[in-house]
């Protein structure tokens, strides 16, 4: 039995991504979470994947960003019922990071679970803004070193002020940056703005260092090796998914090895209608090769 | 250059070593005859005021290394800012489990910094290694202590750490009965842990100060926890001395549904000192704490004065102007008022100096210890900051060599770029860095864009308080209410500040608001403002809010009260 997981969007890539998907593998059921309040941005999304996979047992199920806890009793009852023996095909593409963690734990002793990541063919202007206060996410806080200083451990994205309110919020001792390697988008230019703010938060120790959160491993082993660079046996270590989709799946796996790390959501309030637009190529890749533990 | 070598490092006092808290700290004794009492007492104020430092400064271990160490009051210092407080479980749980699992949280952070503190001052105790006081504290806390080779104190800290563990692990696979086994409480684990020190000798006429630092990180059921504590009012053991920001301002209410008086539960001190001239608190604050990081940088022989000298041509044009002012005043009220004279001396010196400037005239020079101070609002790292910035600068000016003093026109730039930075930052990065939407960022703009415009009409027209930058407000409840939400962004912002203060009838007292003085420079207003405030309706504000402009009237010359504002010295 082949279950797909993922979160309805209003982007071509959720649509044409769960298409591709029905069409190229035998899954036999479906859990749609969608958000209340982009219901109506969704509600069109949802009624096409209904019409296209009328052979799939489906499921919706609804939650609110405006009430984690509900959300997270919502879909902790519904993937409580997923049998283990299942194989699972989680797309991670439009889903927020808080919930890919929560599936996650939830279906990581799993035999099979692949990640899938849909590429879109280009971003919008902009993708969030208004950044919410940033929280540990529910059963993913680790065991805490009592009386350790904090240090955090941030996959950038482009959006280096929401860097700076996670920093300002936790006031974090020592800091790294994972910021992505290469020439792709905006790379060069965000690679010279975390050196400037690296720079000028005076009283902040920051590390800046390059990953690739699209090698093979998502950059597993570059951040288990920033990580070490923050003396995981004396610090309590916050982790803190803000830059491409699969490093939130090497964080996870960060979070199960080093049992001082607590995983940090940073949420936004506010999502462009024009995120992306098209799909380019999908990544399938399976959760145990990537661990690499 | 190196952040070692520049006196003005603003580091957080959490990260500063307790020699250099010791060798920084300028006791203030308005604070310290606070954290030093039996009594339970809130200090508030935004970031940067020195709430940390100061709990720090009298907690056991900085207090061990002080030449007359005093134990009548063992100060403990708490941070709330740690994992454990983040974590949120309690969310997911019934009233009485998660009341459960939040106070268990608190009770063994609370328990742990104890020993924490007394192990840093270790020097301080000589019979902690005795098997009695060993056994004696197990039985007072129900938990075992390793006998290993480490400290009695590191021993403690481990089997805290192991009921710790134990429980999270529980909490963590949301099977709750290994919890419930080994949950520590205030009662259960807190008072006996203190009643347990006291069998040592050097502490047993000890009253233990509890200080909760960053109190507004608490989670709300953690804050009903305090605050049930606080109510207890037995203050023989034990006293709360909470910190936290004012935009973090948390209830008054307690677990059991009752609440928390101020003046009969706990004190409640402001920490923003508003007023800065050099012979206020701050002033003279401020002038000690530049003072002492100026000799710890070997740089003697001179004054914070002295060091950030004014700009000649301003003290020029500012002598000028005071002579203007007094022929006028000579002229107006006799050569023998020589108070009035004073008076309309001090109160139209500075403002006749701005309004002299012509309309073309680039913006005045900005220089000055004094100006330093005052840009800082209050706050003691934004009065680090441009010191810092200035020094980093003067240093690179001068291929590396420490200064003498810091050049006015290098004071004037940083100063500059500073208050045109804090401007665009409002306008590109506010919905970014505090939580609001993009609709309330502007809504905040447009309000200080017109405050700085109503304040620079008055200091061009207006005649009997030319200098005011300080507002109340006024008018109906509910346009109060629709400011509320931008108002606590501002303050978290740290865009405004406010403080209790004299209304001008009936000795009631009115909140005071203090906008950032650093955004003045850019909009050439005047930051040594006047003890005077502004009088504004909320029906204005939201209205400007809104994108409309503030009213500006035009001065009447038959009254010298024109803008329906108090004058109030304070």
């Amino acid at each position: 039995m082949r279950v797909l997981i993922t979160t309805a969007s209003w982007e071509d890539r959720f649509v044409l991504g769960c298409k591709k998907l029905v069409e190229g593998s035998d899954i036999s059921s479906a859990i749609v979470f969608y958000y209340q309040e982009y219901e109506r941005q969704t509600l069109e999304a949802r009624k096409t994947l209904g019409s296209y996979s009328a052979n799939i047992d489906m499921e919706f199920v609804s939650l609110s960003f405006n009430d984690t806890a509900a959300s997270w009793k919502a879909a902790n009852s519904t993937l409580e019922k997923v049998s283990s023996n299942s194989s699972i095909l989680l797309d991670i593409s439009t889903m927020p990071r808080e919930l890919i963690w929560q599936v996650l734990s939830t279906v990581d002793h799993f035999s099979d679970v692949k990640i899938v990541y849909h590429q879109p063919e280009s971003y919008g202007e902009w993708q969030s803004k208004e950044p919410g206060r940033p929280r540990v996410v529910y059963h993913l806080g680790g065991i805490s070193k009592l009386g350790a200083p904090t240090c955090m451990l941030i996959s950038a994205g482009y959006d280096l002020e929401r860097v700076i309110q996670l920093m300002l919020h936790y006031e974090p001792v020592r800091t790294v940056l994972c910021v992505q390697s290469g020439d792709a988008y905006k790379n060069e230019e965000s690679r010279l703005e975390y050196a400037r703010i690296c720079k000028e938060m005076t009283g902040f120790d920051i590390q800046r260092v390059e990953i690739n959160a699209f090698a093979t491993d998502s950059g597993l082993a570059d951040m288990r090796t920033a990580l070490a660079s923050l003396e995981p046996d004396s610090h309590n270590i916050l982790l803190c998914s803000l830059g491409p989709k699969s490093a939130s799946v090497a964080l996870y796996l960060l979070h199960r090895q080093f049992e001082h790390t607590s995983l940090v959501y940073a949420p936004s309030n506010s999502f462009n209608i024009d995120y992306s637009q098209g799909l380019s190529k999908t990544i399938v890749f399976p959760l145990s090769k990537r661990e690499g533990l | 250059m190196n952040r070692l070598t520049n006196p003005f490092e603003f580091e957080a006092a959490t990260k500063l070593s307790p020699q250099d808290i010791v060798e920084y700290y300028c006791d203030d004794f308005n604070f310290s005859r606070f954290v030093r009492s039996t009594r339970n007492v809130f200090f508030e104020g935004e970031r940067g005021v020195g709430k940390t430092m100061t709990l720090k400064y009298f907690s056991l271990p900085i207090e061990a290394l002080k030449p007359k160490c005093d134990l009548a009051i063992c100060c403990i210092y708490i941070s709330c800012q740690t994992p454990l407080n983040y974590r949120r479980e309690d969310e997911l749980l019934n009233e009485y489990r998660a009341a459960a699992v939040s106070e268990h949280h608190f009770a063994i952070q609370i328990m742990q910094s104890i020993i924490s503190e007394m192990a840093r001052a270790e020097n301080l105790f000589r019979s902690i290694e005795s098997e009695a006081f060993i056994e004696s504290l197990e039985n007072w806390i129900g938990v075992e202590i390793p006998r290993s080779a480490n400290s009695v104190w590191q021993n403690i800290e481990m089997a805290l750490q192991v009921v710790s563990r134990n429980a999270e692990r529980s909490i963590n696979t949301s099977e709750l009965e290994p919890f419930y086994k080994i949950a520590m409480s205030f009662a259960n684990g807190v008072i006996p842990l203190l009643k347990g020190l006291k069998a040592l000798p050097e502490l047993a006429g000890s009253h233990f100060s509890l200080m909760i630092d960053d109190a507004h990180m608490l989670s709300p059921r953690q804050t009903l926890l305090l605050n049930s504590w606080v109510s207890y009012r037995d203050n023989t053991l034990f006293s709360f001395k909470v910190a936290s920001t004012k935009s973090g301002r948390f209830n008054r209410r307690t677990a059991s549904g009752g609440g928390i008086l101020e003046g009969h539960d706990f004190v409640k001190v402001d920490m923003l000192r508003p007023h800065q001239n050099k012979n206020s608190d701050f002033g003279k604050l401020a002038e000690k704490i530049v003072s002492k990081r100026l000799i710890k940088a070997g740089i003697r022989n001179t004054t914070p004065l002295e060091f950030f000298p004014e700009h000649p041509s301003v003290l020029r044009e500012l002598k000028t102007c005071e002579n203007e002012v007094r022929q006028e005043a000579i002229k107006m009220y006799g050569e023998d008022d020589k108070k009035t004279i004073g008076d309309h001396v001090y109160k139209h010196t500075r403002a006749r100096f701005f309004q002299n400037r012509k309309p073309q005239a680039n913006l005045p020079v900005y220089a000055g210890f004094e100006t330093i101070s005052r840009l800082s609002t209050g706050v003691v790292r934004a009065l680090l900051e441009p010191c810092y910035r200035m020094f980093d600068a003067a240093v690179s000016e001068s291929d590396g060599d420490t200064p003498e003093s810091i050049a006015p026109t290098v004071q004037d730039k940083i100063i500059k770029g500073m208050s045109q930075s804090k401007w665009n930052w409002i306008k590109e990065e506010l919905p970014r860095v505090v939580e609001c939407t993009t609709e309330e960022a502007t809504q905040v703009l447009n309000i200080f864009e017109q405050l700085a415009t109503l304040f620079q009409h008055r200091l061009k027209n207006h005649k009997s308080e030319p200098r005011a930058t300080v507002f109340i407000i006024t008018g109906s409840s509910e346009s109060q209410k629709k400011l509320k939400r931008l108002f606590e962004i501002s303050h978290e912002a740290q865009l405004l500040f406010s403080y209790s203060g004299p209304a001008k009838e009936n000795s009631k007292r009115v909140r005071h608001y203090v906008p950032n003085r650093m955004l003045w420079p850019v909009r050439g207003l005047d930051v040594y403002d006047r003890h005077a405030k502004v009088s504004i309706s909320a029906e204005e504000l939201v209205r400007v809010a809104n994108g409309g402009k503030i009213t500006l009237k035009e001065p009447n010359k038959n009254q010298l009260d024109l803008f329906g504002e108090e004058n109030c010295e304070s």
